[in-house]
């Protein structure tokens, strides 16, 4: 199980960003680029060197693995996949923010209400 | 039929400057992830490169394409690998991909950059709570030096105070900021000396780098703590005080015999690194060797430039059991290093807990 599932520690953004754009189909790297962009509406650009940090790291606490390699034009090309435990800490972290989210929102219509 | 695929193109511009920048990570994570990276930055910017020619015809998009491979790599692009590769070979006990010495050179840097900041932020508690209570007498007061100086002034010495505290309860980004704002009015003097090289003797111009080299390593040791990096222990904080009690023990003396021999900024980074090497020693921690070797080498630099010019801070007479002193520090860095070239220091697994730090 990795530190992020077993000691309910919050994702950062950019960790986030990634998990969701792995869940369902697995990408390379310019691909998790462009969907992390897309994502978060233009807010988090990744560059080459902190995507790959991240992936490492998500990597090393079992939050993803390597789903396969091929060749494109003559350079190796990784592409990266959602595990279990990493599917586990997304949804932790998405109920999270959503109870975060709702309690804003009732503080908010509180306070419109006064 | 011949069914050897065709060889890849020569690479681009772009991609051999990409991978010459990135030959700043450890070779193990490049040859791991260099193809990777280098396939995902050229589609980064071809990509770009399509964007921006977007409905101008699909001829116009592959001529933007084809001019994206002949840029060089973008600064943000090269900022992130730098901070990567600091963050790979400075690591922390967390850092994924990092080796084991990277991680025992990481806290050998941070641990550069904490006495680094007490070695300030000692004598600047000192010198803030003196300028505050100390009466202000007639003859300094017709000099114009008012209650008002007096209050700028520890408000002034506060700043590293607080880059210290923030540093030792792990708030690292804030600590940085000031304590580069707090560094600002010290690198005056050796830069205006380096701005007019032209007519200074070449000692003064050692003095000027040694000091300079000072004033800048614990700095730049600050880049070894990042966000992974675990939180100091207590025991820094508890440091603080102590330090700047010690900083009161030379005025006493100097009260008592007419003997002023207060240590500056490079005698109390040799102090620091006679500390760390105590600490090694009764560990037998390699890592607290390294942080005593660096800063016995930054200390004793420090010293020797002061030797060979003066570019210190005026003011302050040195006497000679000082100077011997970081003279000292500087054998015992040379020794260290030559000890760790040599492998015979215990190089133990790098702290993991914070209450070891």
């Amino acid at each position: 199980m990795s530190a992020d599932v077993s000691s309910g520690m919050a994702l950062t953004e950019p960790a986030t960003l990634v998990l969701t754009a792995l869940v369902g189909q697995p990408h390379h790297g310019y691909a998790l680029i462009a969907q992390v962009e897309e994502l978060s509406e233009g807010r988090t650009r990744l560059s080459v060197g902190t995507l790959y940090g991240l992936l490492d790291r998500l990597s090393s606490e079992g939050l993803i693995a390597l789903d396969r390699e091929e060749r494109h034009a003559g350079r190796t090309r990784r592409y990266y996949r959602l595990t279990d435990d990493g599917a586990a800490a997304l949804d932790a972290e998405a109920q999270r923010l959503a109870h975060l989210a709702r309690a804003a929102s009732a503080r908010l219509r509180a306070a419109r209400a006064v | 039929m011949d069914a050897t695929p065709p060889p890849p193109p020569p690479p681009s511009r772009l991609e051999r400057d990409y991978r010459r920048v990135l030959r700043l990570l450890p070779a193990g994570y490049r040859q791991r992830w260099e193809d990777d990276m280098v396939d995902a930055l050229l589609e980064v910017e071809q990509s770009g490169a399509d964007a921006s020619a977007a409905g101008e015809g699909p001829e116009r998009q592959a001529e933007e394409r084809e001019i994206a491979l002949l840029q060089r790599p973008p600064l943000r692009e090269v900022a992130g690998v730098a901070s990567l590769a600091v963050r790979l070979h400075l690591a922390s006990p967390t850092t994924a991909g990092a080796s084991a010495t990277a991680r025992l050179r990481g806290d050998a840097v941070r641990r550069v950059a904490l006495v680094g900041l007490l070695a300030a932020a000692g004598p600047a508690l000192l010198s803030a709570v003196t300028s505050l209570y100390a009466p202000i007498t007639p003859d300094v007061e017709a000099l114009g030096y008012t209650r008002g100086d007096a209050v700028a002034s520890a408000l002034w010495a506060l700043v590293v105070v607080a880059a210290f505290t923030f540093l030792a309860t792990g708030r690292s980004r804030t600590a940085s900021v000031l304590a580069v704002l707090a560094v600002v009015p010290d690198l005056r003097h050796p830069a205006e000396t380096l701005a007019g090289a032209w007519r200074v003797s070449p000692g003064t111009l050692l003095g000027a780098v040694c000091w300079l080299l000072v004033l800048l390593a614990p700095l730049a040791a600050l880049a070894a703590w990042r966000s992974d990096a675990p939180r100091p222990s207590r025991r820094w904080l508890l440091a603080l005080p102590v330090v700047a009690v010690l900083g009161w023990l030379p005025w006493l003396v100097w009260r008592a015999t007419g003997v002023l021999a207060a240590p500056d900024a490079a005698g109390l980074l040799c102090l620091g690194a006679a500390a760390c090497a105590v600490v090694a020693l009764r560990r037998r921690d390699g890592s607290w060797m390294a942080s005593a070797g660096l800063l016995a080498a930054v200390g004793g630099a420090g010293s020797l430039g002061r030797l060979t010019l003066l570019a210190g801070p005026p003011g302050l007479e040195r006497d000679l059991g000082w100077t011997a002193l970081e003279m000292l520090a500087l054998a015992v860095s040379v020794v260290v290093a030559a000890a760790l070239t040599r492998g015979r220091l215990p190089t133990v697994t790098p702290v993991t807990s914070s209450a070891d730090r």
